[in-house]
């Protein structure tokens, strides 16, 4: 039967009034896209967006040159308006706090290439949608950035860091590997500290009912704000006491599920304890560089090496820490803190003894010698050159610690008083 | 006959007019007892003259510098022809440092022997050199660089630090761009403004460093300078052309003249005012063991003026105290009868009292810490 061309359009106008209208602009992408993207399109058909008929349109917009062009790339701005819940709680956690890398401009950076941009700057938009700085991101190659670097911390602005792109089957997104992605290797190894202990084991073995995984204990009842619970910051300082203990009440509720509560907050003190001790060996290491940094015996000194990209030729041993263009000593407080500490700290709570203690606590005292051994071997170096007098070396690390707050006045008096009259 | 009485007339006129006023230093001056005053050599009027503690004087006399055994009869030794426009013996008397203009805006300086002999020689290349003997005896020169622009003439300070064997080591202290009326002042005028003196312990020198700065009066800026460390502090502020910079014995304090009428001690590092004379200081000397203190022609003696010469006679006190000498009018005398009661303090363990100031200089001490221990090392 040959169809006259009115018959054709009544018929189409039909089926168009019959169907959603998202449906109906999603089938003017799918003709080809079912070509050219396959798998998109067929996840796109299984996932509830598909089956409710929200088209490609709805996320990509309808501009196809943009599309083209990659400036149609969808994040947390399109999920949003139909997900307010999940995004309150996204921005609410330590996933949405502006974990994008990047503030301080690359753009002056040598080889730098434009679509870094992105990474701080929505379209159009001259202020930067984060004020997260991050040194470590500046020193990086423009691939390295993008590859290693915002993979993860583009998470605050992706919803498909952990949900997939067109598919939107929960048990991607609930399956521990998609938090492994990020959580995992030498600087914070949830994953594998989990996998390996109780929980993990018998969540392989007896399922996750009887062994939580990530999501149990950090996305309970499906929340989006996986840091309630959490005690200390990104960076593993505890934090103020009263915001510690709201959060500590939100932890034990959680365990409460499954332990009886006095034996969960018990466990956790006991996690708290080990990390109080951790701080302080952290503590002593890092003192003894600032120390050697005030007797100018850091090799090479800051303000002989290129400049730390936020702070210039200043001794940098917080967050910002670099583990390029840097010290022998300051190396090995990067893995003590970034890796052993944060190993030791987060085996703890997640009651993995040979992170705990192997790879965490016996690494951090062994990093410990290594610095003290470094330092030792630098002031004895200084001392073999002529005209180093050791009550100067002596009394610049007393006014160090007491700029620093490390000594009291009264203390730092009476130390000085004593070496000065030493040998009277 | 009358054209003879007249050409007579005319001779004595020249003469008089030629020597200046006939009187006498003695005459001029109020010397009571029991200082009594001796000529003992030439010196140029107004060139500058230095003592060394073995007994010499090293005076420029006809244009060329001499040494003169103060003690002895001889003939003084001829050290060179050439116009020196500083002159500083060594703290132990065995060198005599000599800086000598050059062409080009340069300096010779040379260092000469007992015997007039040179020891070393070198060139800088800065005018108007003042001289220091430090510690280790190493030379502090401190000099000027001029440049003039349509805007204003650039001055550099320099302070070149020379042991004797290699080139002089230089580090600029203070770099200003004069404003008119300041640029417009010729050469020598913008050169004065240049004093250093050494520490009595050789290990700080103190200068100054002209400043210029917008809707402010031009200042010189009276720096110290500890040498190990190189660590400085700015001590004081005096006016430009003062000439008087001077380290007490106690090496703790300074004398700054005003050049305009006021001279004072001050102390280091914060330039608190413990005396002051009513004097611009233009030619200061102190007494090794600060008893005497000669400022501009007044002669004190603890606080209190005990002799008076005319203004413009300039003076330095003998190493050991016992005299002054004086250059006025084209002749060195010899001012003896000095009662210097006091001397100059000593540490009992130099090394220990030199890492005590070294100390101090870093910031490492505070000020109540230097001074409670540096009574406890220091005889008197």
């Amino acid at each position: 039967m040959k169809m006259t061309a009115p018959l054709m359009v009544t018929l189409l106008a039909a089926i168009g009034l019959a169907l959603p209208s998202g449906l109906l602009a999603a089938e003017s992408c799918v003709g080809c896209h079912a070509e050219k993207t396959p798998a998109a399109v067929a996840q796109w058909r299984q996932s509830a967006h598909g089956k409710a008929g929200i088209g490609c349109e709805s996320c990509h917009g309808s501009d196809h040159d943009r599309i083209l062009k990659g400036e149609a790339k969808v994040d947390l701005t399109r999920c949003a308006p139909c997900h307010p819940k999940a995004t309150k709680e996204h921005q609410a956690s330590r996933h949405g706090l502006g974990l994008h890398t990047g503030w301080g401009c690359t753009r002056n950076l040598p080889d730098r290439k434009k679509d870094e941009c992105r990474f701080c700057h929505r379209q159009g938009d001259e202020a930067p949608s984060t004020l997260v700085q991050c040194a470590r991101f500046l020193k990086q190659s423009s691939e390295m950035a993008h590859v290693g670097c915002n993979s993860c911390h583009m998470v605050e602005g992706s919803c498909d860091s952990c949900h997939s792109k067109h598919s939107t089957d929960l048990a991607i997104a609930r399956d521990p590997a998609s938090c492994a992605k990020c959580h995992m290797g030498p600087d914070h190894p949830q994953w594998e500290m989990w996998q390996t202990s109780e929980h993990g084991i018998l969540n392989k073995s007896a399922g996750r009912k009887l062994g939580p995984d990530c999501q149990s204990c950090h996305m309970p009842a499906g929340t989006h704000n996986v840091s309630s619970g959490i005690t200390m910051n990104s960076g593993g300082v505890p934090y103020p006491a009263g915001q510690r203990a709201k959060a500590r009440d939100e932890m034990v509720k959680i365990c409460s599920g499954c332990h009886a509560p006095s034996f969960a907050r018990r466990e956790l003190e006991q996690g708290d304890a080990v990390r109080s001790q951790s701080l302080a060996i952290l503590k002593e290491a890092e003192e003894t560089i600032l120390d050697l940094n005030t007797l100018g015996l850091l090799d090479p000194m800051p303000d002989h090496r290129p400049p730390h990209p936020l702070s210039g030729f200043q001794l940098v041993t917080d967050a910002q820490m670099l583990y390029e263009d840097t010290s022998h000593i300051e190396r090995l407080f990067f893995k003590m803190k970034k890796y052993d500490y944060a190993k030791t700290v987060k085996g703890a709570y997640h009651q993995n003894p040979a992170y705990a203690h192997w790879y965490g606590n016996a690494e951090l005292k062994m990093d410990l010698i290594d610095i003290k051994s470094e330092a030792r071997r630098l002031k004895e170096r200084k001392k073999a050159e002529p005209g180093q007098a050791g009550i100067e070396e002596e009394l610049r690390s007393l006014k160090g610690r007491f700029e620093r707050g490390a000594l009291s006045a009264g203390d730092y008096a009476k130390e000085k008083a004593r070496l000065l009259d030493r040998g009277n | 006959m009358s054209s003879y009485r007249l050409f007579i007339l005319f001779l004595l006129l020249a003469a008089s007019t030629l020597t200046g006023c006939s009187a006498t230093l003695k005459e001029l001056s109020q010397i009571p007892e029991p200082y009594q005053l001796s000529a003992i050599g030439k010196a140029d009027t107004g060139k500058p003259f230095a003592i060394s503690s073995r007994g010499q004087a090293a005076v420029i006399s006809d244009g060329g510098v001499k040494l003169i055994a103060l003690d002895k009869e001889q003939e003084p030794v001829k050290v060179t022809p050439l116009p020196a426009s500083a002159l500083a013996f060594s703290p132990e008397g065995d060198r005599l440092a000599v800086a000598i203009p050059a062409e080009g805006a340069r300096t010779d300086l040379r260092i000469f022997d007992t015997g007039g002999k040179t020891v070393a020689e070198s060139s800088i290349p800065a005018q108007a050199a003042a001289l220091a003997w430090t510690g280790g005896g190493r030379l502090a020169v401190l000099a000027l660089e001029l440049k003039r622009y349509s805007f204003g003439t650039l001055v550099n300070s320099v302070v070149f630090l020379w042991d004797g064997k290699n080139s002089p080591v230089s580090e600029m202290v203070g770099s200003v761009t004069l404003r008119p009326p300041l640029s417009k002042l010729p050469d020598e005028a913008i050169l004065q403004n240049r004093n250093l003196a050494a520490s009595p312990f050789g290990d700080e020198i103190a200068y100054t460093v002209l400043r210029d700065p917008p809707m402010f009066t031009p200042y010189q800026k009276v720096i110290t300078r500890h040498l190990a460390t190189g660590r400085t502090s700015e001590v004081a502020d005096t006016s430009v052309n003062s000439q008087a910079l001077l380290y007490f014995p106690d090496g703790d304090t300074l004398l700054i003249g005003n050049g305009q009428g006021m001279s004072r001690r001050v102390t280091i590092p914060d330039g608190k005012e413990i005396y002051a004379w009513p004097s611009a200081g233009a030619f200061p000397a102190i007494s090794p063991g600060g008893s005497y203190l000669y400022l501009d022609g007044r002669l004190y003696q603890d606080g209190n003026r005990t002799a008076y010469f005319p203004e413009k006679t300039r003076g330095v006190f003998l190493p050991d105290g016992s005299a002054l000498l004086l250059s006025w009018n084209g002749t060195l005398y010899r001012l003896s009868g000095l009662n210097e009661m006091k001397r100059a303090p000593r540490p009992t363990d130099p090394a220990r009292f030199l890492e005590l100031r070294r100390l101090r200089a870093q910031g490492l001490i505070e000020e109540k810490e230097y001074r409670d221990r540096r009574g406890r090392m220091l005889v008197k």
